[in-house]
């Protein structure tokens, strides 16, 4: 029996998996914090600590590498796991964080600015970041889609939606 | 109480029932119409729909307004399963599994096709499902009746079984995500009022939103995804509509029945049990036709049946539900509750007595919903054909807008911005879980059940009195579900067990009687 | 056809505050201002002079709901505007209560909650974050009381014999409560009362009433502690055998009282009642808007006393008590004293 050679531990993988661990401790932590009872831990200790072994052998394969028992099978799960990871590396991960963080921007800031205003910003920029180069088209576009979703928020929804200009321009009509 | 199988004068009432009122059938087609359109978008869920047409009801009929309901109730999850072929975006949990196998087909340029394998599967387990509610409702619901907390354990653990079957290329990943997805359903109170990792958030209190997390697992990480694509389907010349194509995915269908009834005999009996909804139905369907096929690893990439079996057992949980409705008074998840504000607005006080004072209306309902499966045929056609067309619209602009609708559609059902917030972390949690191998669907089953899975297994700790061998014994339905659900597990590794140790023993005969002669 | 009416000032006024803190947005709401924005009438003459919103903490098809509902027909025609009803659940009512306190109080919003038990729930077990005086109840209309039933072809079949059996097998009954409820509560007060330790029963907790209706119908458990008007539906599958009241009560077919089957041994036990359910609105009403709170009182108590009204409610078998604003407050005070006086059963696991 002999470990891999030249296995490289996937650091980002690594660092996802410690995330997950450092999730579980801290959530089972807190819950027995909270009550130290067979009634509160009866399901969540049993799955959180398989679950945390489980990401220790993950952990521990990523770093030292698969126990090989054949050459050709540690191999072919190498250029498997290769083929995989490119899928998305050759994707422009930068691309794909800016869209995230546009996003996650978009949903923090509508109580701030409105769900109107925030919606045109966020169609646009988006837009603009996947590769829309007609500015016609783009302003177009989020204005269109602003306007109408913003009347159907305040038109259908029960609950209303934060607005910065929308509502006002509506009642007026 | 004897009570026959069919009520004929109950039958003949309803008949007259159906004649008479006009306004039923001419809010059948919009009802199925606005449930289609708002299914199709993703994050609004057919509650969302009901909550907003319920206060519309109160100038409707009782008959009129429970078929309008169902109308859009039933519009709403065949159209759910449109942008989760086309987008791999599921318009609501009730559509997850449609994705598995809808999605990689559209990449083929498939599309067609499985739109409308998918049609016809709901179309028919709509109806098929319909149909045993009309012979069955008083056995459904007394069969309900009979499922304390450990056969509703039982049925979890089963649904929970799903997590191996949906394995991607690590189990040990792919069982932490579903381990993940348990214990983030657990978040919030707990069935003994302990308040579990909440960050003080009162909105966190009833738990992590399911749709929205949901969606932003499914929805936003496959979004992400597609930001260097240009189109859906790459190669422009199978970027087309075509109805004809469409037709013959239905037909297609035809040639699965057996899929197709598996899916319906599901939704119609667990689709009923309160708290399982068709987001259940829809995976356990799907997960038993997959273990059950002699070629299990075609399945999530763009095997017909998978979409088959995952809309046959969509559809069919409506009726399921509507049985605990009618007969009981018990609503299975959010939309029949709306519909049961609808029946108390009109003065109605659902229960057991309802099926005996009102079985007319009941029938009605029921025949009604044949019908409104017809419709949908025709109207999903039509709707597919126009819907599909996004398909040829840029992915650059398709990303944008889905965002925001869905934005729109986990805003609208809760009112604050928890929904939104949900579905952009788990958006994220879903793309780095997509990056590094860790099954988004598992972790997605594991967030469905979980929560249930916990109730039930602390209601039998505590209706056993802690797990006294007495209660289990006096059990019978659970000693035959236990059963079912280890043959399930392990009558098929058992058979290809048995089958290589006897091909390698006739190997072994075969070599001595060579070697010997 | 508009299914909701067009928004009002108070979120409009949110809105506002939004756009003159931030300079870019200003300028956005002035050019729209120029679009033919119509200036709104600066106080209103009279009021009401917009939709009125009743929030709900719960959600749809329950008994508050249905309540609401109920009233709002009623409140619109007496107010001479459109009222609505908005379900806003979550976090055992304390989710809508939070969200009917952060709106405006003017008068145009009103609340229709649980003061007891779950106010007491959320204020002592779930850190609301308001308290009991941030509120006038206007009235409790509805109060539930806590039914003792078992299943028709059950273990037992009388409330004797319940007790006779715990008393003498203890940890072999089974009684199903709803989690936040009176019912947990009488159900300590009871074993308490009888000196029995916790343990004597198998309590069973569900979540909601509807769960643990079935439970019984199912003949899953041996008995079960509900509100009792909640499971009038379903008489012909479980069977009343006491009540947690005063008085034995016709609907639930004249079962003893609690209180009467325990006479031989005794012993006399507090309850608390299962649910009151009440139109709330703001503590400050009263003094910030007097002519707007006198208007919904007003309105709100003829609602109370009109004959259509209170027959229209009992096919829904909703009840139309008028206690008014002391009676009620004294009613929810007395309720949280029981509360306060079992407080350890809180926490007891």
């Amino acid at each position: 029996m002999s470990r891999e050679r030249d296995h490289v531990p996937d650091w980002e993988h690594l660092l996802f998996a410690a995330l997950l661990l450092a999730f579980i401790v801290w959530y089972l932590w807190t819950a027995a914090a909270a009550s130290l009872t067979f009634s509160n831990l009866i399901l969540i200790a049993p799955v959180g600590a398989v679950a945390a072994v489980l990401l220790l052998y993950i952990a521990s394969v990523e770093i030292f590498g698969r126990v090989a028992t054949t050459g050709v099978s540690s191999v072919q799960t190498d250029a498997a796991a290769g083929t995989a990871h490119s899928r998305f590396r050759s994707g422009s991960l930068a691309t794909i964080a800016a869209l995230m963080g546009l996003f996650g921007a978009f949903v923090l800031a509508i109580p701030y600015i409105g769900f109107d205003v925030a919606t045109f910003l966020f169609v646009g920029a988006t837009l603009w970041l996947l590769g829309e180069r007609h500015i016609v088209v783009l302003l177009s576009l989020a204005l269109g889609i602003a306007v109408a979703l913003s009347l159907a928020a305040l038109t259908l929804l029960t609950f209303p939606m934060p607005m910065a200009v929308a509502r006002a321009v509506w009642s007026s009509l | 109480m004897e009570q026959p199988v069919i009520d004929w004068q109950a039958l003949q009432s309803s008949l007259h029932l159906l004649g008479s009122s006009y306004s039923a059938w001419l809010l059948t087609i919009p009802g199925i119409a606005l449930g289609m359109l708002g299914g199709a978008i993703p994050g609004v869920s057919s509650a969302l729909i009901l909550a907003i047409v319920l206060p519309a009801t109160l100038w409707m009929s009782l008959l009129s307004s429970l078929i309008f309901m169902t109308a859009i109730y039933t519009g709403a999850a065949f159209g759910v399963a449109i942008p989760a072929i086309l987008m791999g975006v599921p318009g609501s949990p009730a559509a997850v599994a449609t994705s598995f196998d809808g999605y990689p087909m559209t990449q083929r340029g498939e599309h067609n096709l499985a739109l409308g394998l998918a049609l016809a599967a709901s179309t028919l387990g709509h109806m098929g499902a319909y149909l045993i509610l009309f012979f069955g409702i008083g056995i459904i619901s007394h069969a309900v009746l009979k499922l304390g907390p450990l056969e509703m354990l039982l049925l979890m653990l089963w649904g929970l079984t799903l997590i191996a079957a949906l394995r991607g290329r690590y189990v040990s990943r792919s069982l932490v995500s579903g381990l993940i997805g348990i214990l983030i359903a657990t978040i919030g109170l707990s069935p003994r009022d302990v308040i579990r990792g909440t960050f003080d958030l009162p909105e966190l209190l009833d738990g992590v939103p399911v749709v929205p997390a949901m969606i932003g697992l499914f929805a936003a990480s496959e979004l992400f995804n597609l930001a260097g694509t240009s189109y859906l389907v790459s190669r422009s010349d199978l970027r087309t509509v075509r109805i004809g194509e469409i037709a013959r995915g239905m037909i297609e269908a035809l040639r699965h029945p057996i899929v197709i009834l598996r899916g319906l005999v599901i939704g119609a009996t667990i689709g009923g049990l309160p708290g399982v909804g068709a987001a259940v139905c829809n995976l356990v369907s799907y997960a038993e036709t997959r273990r059950g096929d002699k070629h299990p690893e075609s399945f999530g990439k763009g095997n017909p049946k998978g979409v088959i079996a995952a809309e046959s057992g969509n559809a069919s949980s409506e009726a399921g539900s509507m049985a605990t409705l009618l007969a009981l008074g018990i609503p299975g998840g959010a939309s029949s509750a709306v519909m049961l504000a609808a029946l108390s607005l009109h003065d109605v006080t659902s229960g057991p007595q309802f099926l005996d004072t009102s079985k007319d209306v009941v029938y009605a309902i029921i025949l009604n919903n044949f019908v409104q499966g017809a419709i949908m045929l025709a109207l999903g056609l039509g709707l597919i054909g126009l819907m599909a067309n996004v398909i040829r619209i840029p992915v650059r602009i398709l990303i944008p807008v889905i965002l925001v609708l869905a934005t729109f559609g986990s805003y609208g059902l809760s009112g604050n911005m928890a929904g939104p917030l949900t579905m952009v972390v788990f958006g994220l949690l879903g793309w780095l879980m997509q990056r590094h191998d860790y099954s988004v669907p598992a972790c997605v089953v594991g967030l469905i059940l979980g929560g249930k899975v916990e109730a039930n297994l602390l209601q039998t700790y505590q209706i056993s009195g802690g797990w006294q061998f007495s209660y289990f014994a006096g059990r019978p339905i659970a000693m035959v579900l236990l059963l079912l659900l280890l043959f399930s597990l392990f009558s098929r590794p058992i058979m290809q067990w048995w089958k290589r140790q006897r091909a390698a023993s006739a190997a072994a005969l075969q070599e001595n009687k060579a070697k010997s002669a | 056809m508009m299914l909701v009416p067009k928004p009002d000032k108070t979120t409009e006024q949110k809105d506002a505050k939004l756009v003159t803190r931030r300079p870019f947005l200003r300028m956005l709401a002035g050019a729209a201002a120029m679009g033919g924005l119509s200036a709104r009438r600066a106080v209103a003459a009279s009021w009401p002079d917009r939709p009125i919103t009743i929030v709900v903490s719960t959600n749809a098809g329950g008994g508050f709901d249905t309540m609401a509902r109920s009233l709002a027909p009623a409140l619109s025609k007496e107010l001479g505007v459109p009222v609505n009803v908005l379900d806003k659940p979550g976090g055992a009512m304390l989710l809508g209560t939070k969200y009917f306190l952060s709106l405006p109080h003017d008068g145009n919003t009103l609340l229709v909650s649980g003061p007891s038990p779950y106010w007491y729930f959320d204020i002592n077990k779930f850190h609301a974050g308001f308290d009991l005086k941030d509120f006038t109840v206007l009235n409790v209309q509805w109060t539930d009381k806590t039914g003792v039933f078992v299943p028709k072809g059950g273990r037992f079949q009388s409330f004797r014999a319940i007790l006779d059996a715990i008393k003498a097998q203890p940890g072999t009954v089974s009684c199903g409560v709803v989690r936040d409820s009176g019912e947990f509560f009488n159900s300590g007060i009871l074993l308490k009362s009888l000196k029995l330790p916790p343990t004597a029963v198998r309590l069973v907790t569900y979540e909601a009433s509807a769960p643990l209706r079935t439970a019984l119908a199912g003949n899953q458990l041996d008995f079960g502690m509900v509100s009792a008007e909640a499971s009038l539906s379903m008489l012909s599958l479980i069977k009343p055998v006491a009540v947690f009241s005063d008085a034995p009560m016709e609907v639930l077919q004249n079962a003893p009282t609690v209180n009467d089957v325990l006479k031989p041994d005794g012993i006399t036990a507090d309850f608390v009642p299962s649910s009151m359910r009440a139109l709330v609105t703001y503590a400050d009403l009263k003094q910030r808007y007097p002519d707007r709170y006198a208007k919904l009182h007003d309105a709100y108590k003829k609602i109370l006393h009109d004959p259509e009204y209170i027959a229209k409610a009992k096919k829904q078998a909703i009840e139309t008590d008028w206690l008014g604003e002391k009676q009620s407050l004294e009613k929810i005070k007395a309720a949280y004293a029981i509360f306060d006086k079992y407080k350890a059963l809180l926490s007891a696991q």
